[in-house]
């Protein structure tokens, strides 16, 4: 791997970054954008200071991608086309975050995660590592819709948790370790360690040695008919 | 209920077909319904009633009728 960065000269780097190496930065990525808000926002105006904003070697960050002020970012990550990493944000050595990806402020992604195209990574949120979240998983933080004046709470995912495509996950949840979401489930309340959960509410319908052990069949299955 | 009338009740009423489908010969190809929901469904289901549990490959094993049989006998069921 090559040791020299390779920026595009549309790229947009603020003050206060720190570059490591081998980093490919593509045409219009923004690194170090400092946060805006509305003049009529209820929330406090965006603060002046923030820490340095720290990309990680061999970090690849395609088009349109913007990480915002006092990321880090660390080696190996992957933004894909127009991904957005709000400030505040740190991001574990070899996660994949997908094409339009949205990560909130103030929130944790581990090592080796897999987060797929579209998802909504709201604020407050902790990601383990080895996490999967597929395409437009949608996570939210305020239980009451700005109807109520109360604290905001992201989910939280164990380690090696999978969430499949378009689930919701509602504030404040904690999705256990190595547990399981079907896709387009919604989730209401907290997933034990090594369940599988489905539908809407979602609840129990499975282990995940149970799940492992299907999918293996299902896959075998499929394979063995490709092989005919 | 004897074992074997335990086992063709769950495999009828996971997979929605009648006792005279329950064939050895029967795979996922076979049952439209046998798909991995139903699947982790009936596993759960074996687990509650014949009270032991599969490991994964065992549960990986059970891709026809007969060969879900021949799991479960491991286990001392008596079909």
């Amino acid at each position: 791997m090559s040791e020299q960065n390779t920026i595009s000269r549309t790229a947009t780097i603020k003050e206060n970054v720190k570059l490591g190496k081998g980093i490919i930065i593509q045409d219009f990525v923004v690194i170090g954008k400092r946060p805006e808000r509305a003049k009529i926002s209820l929330f406090a105006q965006a603060p002046r200071e923030f820490k340095p904003t720290v990309i990680g070697d061999y970090v690849t960050m395609c088009a349109g991608a913007i990480v915002y002020a006092a990321v880090e970012l660390g080696n190996n990550v992957f933004l894909g086309d127009y991904a957005s990493i709000r400030e505040n944000t740190t991001v574990g050595e070899g996660t994949i975050i997908g094409r339009n990806v949205t990560v909130e402020c103030n929130t944790r992604i581990g090592k080796e995660c897999k987060i797929q195209t579209g998802a909504h990574i709201t604020a407050d949120c902790i990601v383990g590592d080895k996490v999967f979240i597929g395409p437009e998983v949608c996570t939210t933080n305020d239980s009451y819709m700005a109807l109520v004046d109360v604290p905001m709470e992201g989910p939280v995912f164990g380690d090696g948790c999978a969430v499949g495509a378009n689930s919701t996950i509602v504030p404040g949840v904690r999705i256990g370790k190595n547990a399981v979401i079907a896709s387009g489930s919604v989730v209401f309340q907290n997933v034990p360690d090594e369940e599988f959960w489905m539908g809407n509410p979602a609840r129990k319908e499975g282990t995940y040695k149970q799940f492992i052990g299907t999918a293996k069949m299902f896959s075998a299955m499929k394979k063995g008919k490709k092989d005919q | 209920m004897s074992q074997e009338a335990t086992f063709k009740s769950i495999v009828c009423e996971i997979f929605g077909i009648q006792e005279g489908d329950v064939a050895d010969t029967k795979t996922p190809e076979d049952i439209e319904s046998w798909t991995s929901v139903t699947h982790m469904q009936l596993v759960a289901r074996f687990e509650e009633s014949f009270k032991f549990q599969f490991d994964v490959e065992e549960i990986t094993e059970m891709d026809s009728i007969a060969s879900m049989k021949n799991v479960l006998r491991k286990h001392g069921v008596d079909l």
